[in-house]
């Protein structure tokens, strides 16, 4: 087969053909393309302003990281004007994040960014090793995703910043459109399409810049741009579901390309229909987008379809669709995310912006938003805490 | 020694339903009377007056399991309804799409009408029905102006064109499930039926709630998979050629019921409900071998790609795919005063602008401007990608 010229420029050999829509590019266009595409979605959802200062959530990972040096290069090619810094989370596992913390700070320098890393330790007094010497290996990812996804804001507040990105990509996206459908938890689903989550709420908002981009698109601008990023897998997800959601949208998408965007313009589509409208949008279960833990298979707990199964087991309308359809009162499931007024998400082709914020519950502990009286994190800390004596005696 | 049925407490109970066992005959009458529950819901919201009046639906048979048990199931219902006096006339139509276009659209003995009049044979109480594919470009619930119908040759010769010019397997997947109900729609209308019939399964539902998703059409799945009344706009052909490229007029609107009695009935109950009657599975074309065994992924469609998960699911974990469809169910139905000329889903145009805002203009789309405005974004995938 002769060589393939580039469809934009139509002079160079095309090296890329882009897994989104199969157009065949040379790298200088392929890269130019790509982040074009993320320019755009930042300019049209305006998620920043002069001057802001702007925390990216950093681990090393491939979707951070490009995350990172893509902003880096639009920061400076658009003058946006941001202060961005990369703020990394420890979460004290020995031997798993020594090297990919290696790998932010030689981002930091690469990208000439200052570094913040923050401790488990520091932030809630005790470290992923310590919580597994108290309670085992069993159900810790809970306690992983729990406190990481409170670590970054809380990391960001200690930087007064108050804005943190996040590397999810589209894949994420669209795989937690369907986990929640498969779930049946609108009031997530509506949450997880947002690009823009937080704000006022809990005093840091949240936002994936990345929203649009294939996965498998960032792994190319991570090899044409020959960034320096670490991959692994969090040792401590022996839960970690594989394949459910994960490998259906990969099969999604060898079928039909765009199968990926179209699952994320059917999850935002379908967030203005459920039942509050679209209301929620905070970032409280979000997987973090940044390695580690989340990354790839199971960005949050709950993932696996046993676990979810059994779990619809136990509640009383899961055996049927009886009593959904022959009578028209709908049994309500109370769900933590029902009972609260979370923040109405605007109607972003008129408006854009973060969201406007309604009613708000803060956990009387630490101050973070919640909608029970006291957070998840604070709640599992407790727990911890009174366990904490044995292990000094065993200690 | 098997257990004995904790419904009617027959020992040696054969089966095991909803995880308890349950004997042959108390299984078919779970079946069907979860559907006849479903034929009496659809009776209550669709009686126009308090009199008795006939009930004449037209159900859509794909001589696959779901939609033969669903003729079964009619067909027992109006040999019952008969056989009492006074109870308001049953009259099922049961219709067959033929889908295939290597035969001329009026050729006789064609391999669908033969296993139809075997249908025919086993379900005396019902009327049963073939219909060619063809038939579809007479229907006038599509504006076909908006989609790329090429104008010469014979109807079956229109479409294995306008086919083969489809962009991928998915995109004629979805075209055809469109026409399908489209053509069964314009029979139920034209001839004055009061409802028009889906055999889908939960399973069934469940798998086309995450297609919908997974074609860009998450905006549809509350009107694709409830029970109730759905708005059907009709187009007037333009047959002056100086209007060429200019799209129809949309000429009426009205609401007709679409029903799917078999959706609280999972796709292995169906199953074990038709081996309980061997005569009816018998009919019951057995499915292609290659489609059981792994294809390359170009062959499949997005359609194909659910099915095969859901078929994975749906053992052990059943409750998941309740799931799916309770929770599609429970997503506003939103309209708007624009419809989509292909699908017939309500336009969401808010959804449609946001989307442009965010992603950018897609230079590859600019072909589609012309049924810009009149498609959904399915549906316009559907046509160009
Ligand atoms: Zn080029
Ligand atoms: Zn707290
Ligand atoms: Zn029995
Ligand atoms: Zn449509």
């Amino acid at each position: 087969m002769p060589p393939t010229t580039c469809v934009r420029c139509q002079t160079n050999k095309a090296v890329v053909k882009r897994p989104k829509n199969h157009h065949k590019l040379c790298r200088d266009c392929f890269i130019a393309v790509f982040e074009d595409e993320v320019h755009h979605t930042i300019v049209s959802s305006k998620l920043f302003y002069r001057g802001e200062k702007v925390a990216i959530g950093a681990s090393g990972g491939k979707d951070s990281t490009v995350l990172a040096s893509v902003l880096k290069t639009l920061n400076e090619r658009h003058d946006y004007g941001l202060d961005l810094v990369l703020l990394s989370i420890d979460e004290g596992i020995k031997g798993y994040r020594d090297d990919s913390l290696e790998t932010v700070k030689r981002n930091a320098v690469q990208y000439d960014m200052p570094l913040k890393i923050v401790g488990y330790d520091e932030l809630y007094g005790w470290t992923m090793d310590q919580v597994v010497e108290t309670i085992g290996k069993k159900g810790n990812c809970t306690y992983c995703g729990v406190f990481r996804r409170q670590a970054l804001d809380r990391g960001a507040k200690t930087l007064e910043i108050k804005h943190v990105v996040t590397g999810h990509n589209a894949d994420d996206v669209a795989e937690t459109v369907l986990m929640n459908l498969l779930r049946g938890d609108l009031p997530r689903l509506s949450r997880s399409t947002s690009i823009v989550t937080g704000g006022s709420l809990n005093d840091v908002k949240r936002s994936k810049p990345l929203k649009y981009a294939y996965e498998k698109e960032i792994v190319l601008y991570a090899h044409h741009k020959k960034l320096d990023y670490f991959s692994t897998e969090c040792i401590y997800s022996p839960e970690a579901f594989r394949g459910t959601a994960r490998s259906l949208i990969k099969n999604l998408e060898k079928v039909r390309p765009s199968a990926i965007l179209d699952i994320v313009r059917s999850g935002e589509d379908m967030a203005r229909l459920t039942p509050d409208k679209g209301q929620g949008a905070c970032a409280c279960d979000e997987g973090e987008g940044m390695g580690g833990c989340g990354s790839a298979d199971a960005k949050t707990s709950g993932n696996d379809l046993a676990q979810m199964e059994a779990s619809l087991k136990e509640k009383p309308t899961a055996n049927g669709l009886e009593t959904e359809i022959t009578s028209n009162a709908t049994p309500k499931v109370i769900d933590s995310d029902d009972v609260v007024k979370l923040p109405i998400r605007q109607r972003r082709s008129k408006e854009p912006g973060p969201v406007q914020l309604q009613t708000l519950g803060k956990c009387v502990k630490c101050g973070y938003m919640s909608s029970q009286a006291m957070c998840q994190a604070c709640t599992l800390l407790e727990g911890l805490n009174k366990n904490r004596p044995e292990i000094s005696i065993e200690g | 020694m098997a257990a004995s049925c904790s419904r009617c407490k027959a020992p040696d109970a054969k089966f095991e339903l909803r995880n308890v066992a349950t004997c042959e005959n108390c299984f078919r009458e779970y079946v069907d009377s979860k559907v006849i529950k479903r034929f009496t819901v659809l009776q209550r919201e669709t009686r126009a007056s308090p009199k008795p009046e006939p009930r004449r639906y037209v159900a859509g048979l794909s001589f696959g399991p779901s939609s033969t048990a669903l003729t079964q199931i009619l067909d027992k219902t109006a040999q019952y309804q008969a056989s009492r006096k006074g109870s308001s006339p049953f009259e099922p139509l049961v219709v067959h799409i033929d889908t295939d276009l290597s035969h001329p659209a009026d050729a006789h003995d064609t391999p669908a009408q033969k296993l139809l009049a075997r249908y025919r044979e086993k379900f005396p109480n019902v009327s049963l029905e073939c219909v060619h594919l063809s038939k579809v470009l007479s229907v006038n619930t599509i504006d076909w102006t908006t989609i790329p119908i090429p104008g010469d040759g014979s109807d079956v010769e229109r479409l294995r064109q306008f086919f083969s010019s489809l962009p991928s397997v998915t995109s004629r997947a979805d075209s055809l499930r469109l026409f399908i109900r489209h053509l069964l729609l314009h029979v139920a209308l034209e001839r004055s039926y009061s409802a028009l019939l889906f055999g889908h399964s939960t399973t069934a539902l469940a798998s086309l709630t995450l297609s919908e998703v997974a074609n860009g059409r998450g905006f549809a799945v509350p009107w694709q998979i409830s029970d109730g009344l759905f708005a059907v706009c009709t187009y007037r052909r333009t047959a002056d050629p100086a209007s060429a490229g200019e799209s129809s007029q949309e000429e009426s609107k009205i609401q007709f019921p679409i029903y799917y009695p078999l959706r609280e009935i999972l796709k292995n109950e169906i199953v074990t409900y038709l081996s309980t009657m061997p005569s009816v599975q018998d009919l019951i074309p057995s499915p292609d071998k290659a489609s059981s065994s792994v294809v390359s992924h170009k062959d499949q469609s997005i359609e194909e790609v659910m099915a095969r998960y859901f078929d994975g699911v749906e053992g052990p974990y059943s409750g998941i795919v309740t799931n799916v469809v309770r929770t599609a169910g429970k997503l506003d139905r939103l309209e708007t005063s624009q419809y989509c000329r292909l699908c017939g889903i309500t336009l969401d145009e808010e959804g449609d602008s946001t989307w442009a805002g965010e992603l950018g203009d897609d230079p590859a789309d600019s072909s589609l401007t012309q049924s810009k405005g009149k498609l959904c974004y399915g549906c316009k995938r559907s046509m160009g990608g």
